[in-house]
């Protein structure tokens, strides 16, 4: 077995020139965590908006954000507002002075846009425009100093300008040479840590203090007089400041003053006289970002430079302007386009940042700190951020790195296509079989914890094999069939191995024999690899779930249990003894005390951690091990088949930042309505659309929002993350929408923004026409209620007057011919009865019974009076106050006529009977009773017809009562038996001194010419109540 | 009294029954002699120009020509003749238009039976004879003012029971007026109301029955 030396640059002296430079270059270094290395800019989430999409209608040149969230990007063709979704124009009013091009921008902290073009400078400050007719030139940079204040650049304006101006208010004053500004342009503008101002021009710089400029020329660019020759500059904390110049050169491209002399930098691959730094940038964490003219973008961190171009998918390699937002994105305007950078919770390793291949099979992680990766063709190792291999040139026994291991004498092991060798970090050497032949392709490797044995379980001829290693020789194939089917083996703390079985069985090895520590089952099968945690638990990640046994107890974590899906490719424990899990859906960190929490209770469901594609998290299988390390700094490393990622678990603190969220327009019938406090509405809209933002830059599309219009609906509506809301036909009305949005972690906000929305009703459904319609309507009922009443009293009125032409025709007929002819009769029977001789009894028979005849012939006279006798009775209550007034005249009473209720037709017969005991009890009354008031009252109630007279005066004498009135009067009795012909009744209520009441009561069916039933049809009786139920009013 | 006197008497009644009754009573009284019987005035008038009878029962209200102007007809030509009017009513009115037109008797219908022959001899005799009813009727009144054509046709309306404002469009005066009216109609008749006035009217014969 050849020995193979490694020929690699030596770690020492790469480190040791890593110190070099970052001593001689220690000013770059601004380091807040020292303890992350450099990330390499392929390591953010790199997305970009390229001008071929459509996103602008030319390059953008500058970059803000304002304090309510929103990006801003200027362009040539006007500015727009960026929502993280949307791009909309923002248009500056109409002004001749103010051209739409924008060349700088500021969000100044009090909440302001200012806007810098060719021609002025304008500021937008909640809705209202300010232009400042101070400033007329070419805005190159507008900035706000330590103490707010707003300073601005301008150009272009002509030999004897004042190009620095500061605003004040809303007027703005500019300084020139009086204060000795060097010239009369300035193109760029930086508060240095000393808060003196470099007012850059062509070729020179102004060092600007309160009224006194020293100035600064570079004589390498006097070339560019005139021209715009110093393209950005940067203010660092030690009082030194970055000079970025578009020409190249000694003492150009990218240089640093400082005390007034200037230096360049440089480190291998950056050579800062040839960089043409056109912006630039200090991140958070402490990084300079340095765009270019031609040359794409640079991060420059502890003495590392990183590089990020148009071939790494930038949109272009000219780079105007770099800008970092409040969570932490960085955005790069280009030529051709906008680049945003976020930082992602999972660093990823790829070929680009190094990686000798993209086929990475297992992850190791040395006491020494050490991460070393299983690649195809290579063993790469990870120190810092930095990617080396070890490729077969190198001294690599094989091409194929299956699993890894590093003994506890710090030997790697390496299992390389059909064998397994060591490295000790000069060479390989490999280990064999005692007749030579190869181990087979090893799977894992493991040391026993208590032993110096290594095992290994190898695939050779299709079947596994557990080898035991000791002195770098195979002293044992255990287990011959015992071991078939075994995918995994984990050493035991306690000494030996576990075996992880496809079935899901686990058993033991003490190095003697093989125990069961646990059966299998379908429902477990898999063990895809394995891990012993601190407590003891022997963890199995299965395709069906985490297999966790502990004490002969087993327990399955899957997705009912809390996970977020169930197949589970590696399992880790960090330091803090929370189970990390590689999963297809995510990596799932589940907490410490959520482990122990499932062992005490096995029904409690889990919460776990998910880091997801948008954390940078890809997944996949690796088929050997380990798949997953914990390296020396406790950072997690795991392997996906492709690449390598590593997240740090200190890293990981919840994002708690809210996305600032914002209504941002309300469309009725596709008018746009100005966004204000209150949006009025005409009437009858139709469709209603409003468009809300939450204003997260990073994963914008993981921005959840829910939102509810009071007034309309109860209850929140989830609308992912969408951004509008629909509602159709709004009644008018008054509603408030609310919006809130979650975070991009999922954490929800109180409610964003809200805008309350009046619909005006249109003129049919404003209260007072519902009444209206409605009032119509009971009046409509009423009008045919009344006409039916009136068709109704009509037909029974013609009925009535024909029985009483009726009654008048036999009346007639009776006394015109039958009672002529009865007195003919009678008379015959006179002269008869004459004739009959004086002593003849029969003549006294016939006397009598002749005079008889006379008394009845009178009553049949009566009755035909009676007959005839009807009366216009219409207004019954008329007929008595006329009666009254009549009767005023024999007794000067005070008279009173009152009706109660409704009045309604009456039959006349019953009305001319009442009318009749009526105006007899008031005759009694005026006459009899000297009264001071008399007062008749007519009560019309549902059920009866009520008369009622009464006085105050002396009371009923008994004797008027018996002995009845004058001639014409019938007195009580009389008027008793009135009533009760109508089917009345009558009372009389009398007391000496005090006055009489008489009360005749009259039912309904005999009173009134048309009851209530007859006056309406059922349909329509039935119609009324619904009208009336549904009015609310009780049944009347 | 002279034996050979026959009262010759003439039957004006529109009802036979009633002629027949008449005339049996009449007939009856050995004094006494109907002479002829007429069912109405015209046919009266023939009668009585044929037989001259002494006394002529003559009822009131029939077909044709009625019996008060068949009276007044007569007593152009017959200025002695003797008429006694025959009625249901007892009204005043009646029985003075009868009076004014040469009536000399009154005869109630239903006191037929025992004034007939009396009133007759009465007024043979050449006397009047009103009943006592009538006659209180006639002098409880005889101060009233009497009633203007207008009102007649007013209280007419009234007693049909129709209301001021179809009288007004009937008689084709406003329904002021017809309140005139029937106030002073409830005045002269002393009626304490319209229907009150039907009463009266029908009963003083002011209207027929």
């Amino acid at each position: 077995m050849p020995f193979c030396s490694v020929a690699q640059r030596s770690p020492v002296v790469y480190r040791s020139a890593v110190a070099l430079i970052v001593s001689s270059f220690a000013f770059v270094s601004f380091s807040s965590r020292a303890s992350e290395p450099a990330k390499h800019i392929s390591q953010y989430g790199h997305t970009a908006w390229r001008l071929e999409d459509g996103y602008f209608q030319s390059s953008p040149q500058t970059i803000a954000q304002t304090v309510d969230g929103y990006l801003w990007f200027g362009t040539p063709t006007g500015t727009l507002r960026f929502d993280g979704v949307r791009f909309t124009p923002f248009t500056i009013p109409t002004n001749k002075n103010v051209l739409s091009d924008t060349i700088s921008l500021l969000g100044s902290s009090d909440g302001s846009l200012w806007l810098g073009t060719s021609g002025g400078l304008v500021r937008s400050y909640k809705g209202k425009v300010t232009l400042y007719p101070q400033v007329t030139g070419h805005i190159d940079a507008i900035i706000e100093d330590h103490n707010h204040e707003i300073w601005v650049a301008q150009a272009r304006l002509g030999a004897h300008a004042s190009p620095l101006c500061e605003v004040r208010e809303d007027k703005a004053f500019c300084h020139g040479a009086a204060e000795g500004i060097d010239k009369p342009y300035a193109v760029s503008l930086v508060e240095a840590s000393d808060r003196t101002l470099w007012v850059a021009h062509s070729n020179s710089l102004s060092h600007w203090s309160r009224g006194a400029a020293t100035v600064v020329t570079i004589p390498g660019l006097n070339h560019r007089l005139g021209l715009s020759g110093i393209g950005s500059t940067l203010a660092n904390d030690d009082g030194s400041v970055w000079i970025g110049m578009s020409s190249l050169g000694k003492g150009l491209g990218l240089e640093r003053e400082l005390e007034g002399k200037f230096s360049s930098l440089q480190l291998p691959g950056f050579n800062s006289e040839q960089i043409a730094a056109m912006a630039l940038l200090h991140d958070n964490d402490g990084a300079l970002w340095v765009g270019t003219l031609s040359k794409g973008l640079y991060r420059l961190k502890g003495g590392v430079v990183n590089h990020f171009g148009s071939s790494d998918g930038l949109s272009s390699d000219t780079v105007y302007a770099l800008f970092q937002d409040k969570e932490g994105n960085v955005w790069v305007a280009t030529s051709s386009g906008i680049d945003r950078f976020r930082s992602l919770r999972v660093t990823t390793f790829s070929p680009r940042d190094g990686l000798a291949a993209g086929s990475t099979s297992a992850v190791v992680a040395t006491h020494a700190g050490t991460i070393w990766v299983g690649n195809e063709g290579a063993l790469d190792r990870i120190e810092g951020n930095t990617v080396t291999s070890i490729r077969r040139k190198n001294g690599l026994p094989g091409e194929s790195v299956t699993s890894l291991v590093e003994d506890r004498d710090g030997l790697l092991w390496v299992g390389i296509d059909n064998g397994l060798a060591t490295y000790d970090e000069k060479h390989f050497s490999s280990i064999t079989a005692d007749k030579g032949e190869s181990l087979g392709i090893i799977r894992s490797i493991v040391q026993d914890a208590k032993v110096e044995d290594m095992y290994a379980l190898a695939i050779r001829d299709s079947h596994e094999h557990l080898l035991r290693i000791r002195n770098r020789h195979v002293i044992s194939d255990a287990g011959g069939v015992e071991t078939e089917r075994s995918t995994t083996i984990a050493a035991d703390p306690a000494g030996g191995i576990f075996v992880g079985l496809t079935g899901g069985q686990l058993r033991h090895w003490d190095g003697e024999r093989f125990s069961t520590i646990r059966e299998g089952g379908s429902d477990h099968a898999g063990n895809n690899a394995m891990t012993v945690d601190s407590d003891g638990t022997v963890w199995g990640a299965s395709d069906y779930g985490l297999l966790g046994t502990r004490a002969g107890r087993l327990a399955v974590l899957d997705k009912a249990k809390g996970l977020p899906c169930s197949a589970v490719e590696q399992v880790i424990e960090d330091r803090r003894g929370n189970l990390w899990l590689h999963m297809p859906c995510g990596l799932v960190i589940i907490p410490r005390n959520e482990v122990r929490e499932f062992w005490a209770k096995p029904e409690h469901t889990i919460k776990v951690r998910t880091l997801t594609v948008f954390d940078g998290y890809f997944s996949g299988p690796s088929s050997f091990t380990p798949g997953m390390a914990l390296g020396s700094d406790g950072r997690v490393w795991f392997v996906n088949g492709q690449v390598v990622q590593v997240v740090d678990p200190e890293m990981l603190s919840s994002n708690t930042f809210q996305p600032p969220i914002h209504i941002e327009q309300v469309t009725a019938d596709l008018i746009p309505y100005i966004r204000s406090e209150t949006v009025n509405l005409p009437p009858l809209i139709r469709n209603l659309r409003i468009d809300y933002t939450g204003l997260s830059f990073s994963v914008p599309q993981n921005v959840m929002f829910r939102y509810r219009l009071s007034g309309f609906e109860q209850d929140w509506q989830e609308a992912g993350n969408r951004r509008q809301a629909f509602y159709n036909n709004l009644r008018p009305g008054r509603y408030v929408f609310q919006v809130a949005g979650s975070n991009t972690d999922g954490l929800w906000g109180n409610i964003g923004d809200s805008v309350t929305i009046l619909v005006a009703p249109a003129f049919y459904q404003t209260p007072w026409f519902r009444l209206l319609v409605l009032a119509s309507c009971l009046a409509l009922l009423y009008l045919m209620y009344l006409a039916r009443l009136r068709f109704a009293t009509a037909q029974v009125q013609t009925r009535i007057m024909v029985r009483l032409g009726e009654r008048e025709r036999i009346a007639r007929d009776l006394h015109d011919t039958f009672f002529q002819a009865i007195q003919g009769l009678f008379l015959k029977f006179n002269a008869g009865t004459s004739q009959i001789r004086k002593d003849d009894p029969a003549r006294a028979v016939f006397v009598a019974a002749l005079e008889e005849s006379d008394r009845a012939m009178l009553q049949g006279r009566e009755l035909l009076l009676d007959l005839r006798a009807t009366m216009d009775t219409a207004e019954l209550a008329t007929l008595f106050a006329q009666a009254g007034e009549d009767l005023q005249d024999v007794h000067g009473a005070v008279f009173k006529v009152t009706v109660l209720g409704q009045s309604r037709p009456l039959h006349p017969l019953t009305a001319t009977e009442i009318y009749r005991i009526g105006k007899e009890a008031l005759h009694n009354a005026f006459r009899h009773s000297d009264a001071a008031h008399i007062e008749i009252e007519l009560e019309y109630v549902s059920d009866a017809l009520k008369l009622r007279v009464r006085d105050d005066g002396s009371g009923i004498d008994q004797k008027i009562v018996q002995d009845g009135m004058r001639k014409g009067h019938w007195g009580l009795p009389g008027m008793q038996e009135r009533a009760t012909k109508v089917g009345g009744h009558l009372n009389v209520w009398s007391r000496k001194d005090e006055g009489t009441e008489i009360e005749i009561s009259v039912p309904a069916a005999e009173a009134y010419l048309v009851t209530n039933t007859e006056a309406c049809p059922g349909w329509m009786r039935r119609f009324i109540y619904k009208v009336l139920a549904l009015t609310g009013q009780p049944n009347a | 009294m002279p034996e050979t006197q026959i009262i010759r008497v003439l039957v004006v009644d529109d009802h036979p029954m009633m002629r027949s009754g008449l005339r049996s009573e009449i007939d009856a009284q050995a004094d006494m002699q109907v002479v002829a019987e007429a069912s109405d005035g015209n046919e009266a008038i023939e009668m009585f120009r044929m037989h001259h009878p002494d006394v002529t029962l003559m009822d009131v209200r029939m077909p044709g020509l009625g019996g008060i102007e068949a009276i007044e007809i007569l007593r152009k030509d017959f200025p002695r003749a003797r008429f006694v009017i025959l009625t249901t009513a007892a009204g005043d009115i009646v029985a003075l238009r009868a009076f004014k037109a040469g009536a000399v008797g009154y005869l109630l219908k239903n006191l037929l039976r025992t004034e007939l022959i009396d009133t007759i001899r009465v007024v043979h005799s050449g006397r009047r004879r009103i009943p006592p009813e009538v006659a209180r009727e006639m002098a409880e009144h005889a101060a009233d003012d009497s009633l203007s054509v207008r009102e007649l046709d007013v209280l007419r309306a009234v007693s049909q029971g129709q209301a001021n404002k179809v009288i007004a469009s009937e008689l084709g005066i406003s329904e002021n007026t017809v309140k005139n009216h029937v106030k002073s109609i409830l005045s002269k008749l002393d009626a304490s109301d319209r229907t009150d006035a039907a009463i009266i009217a029908i009963r003083r014969g002011y209207i027929e029955m």
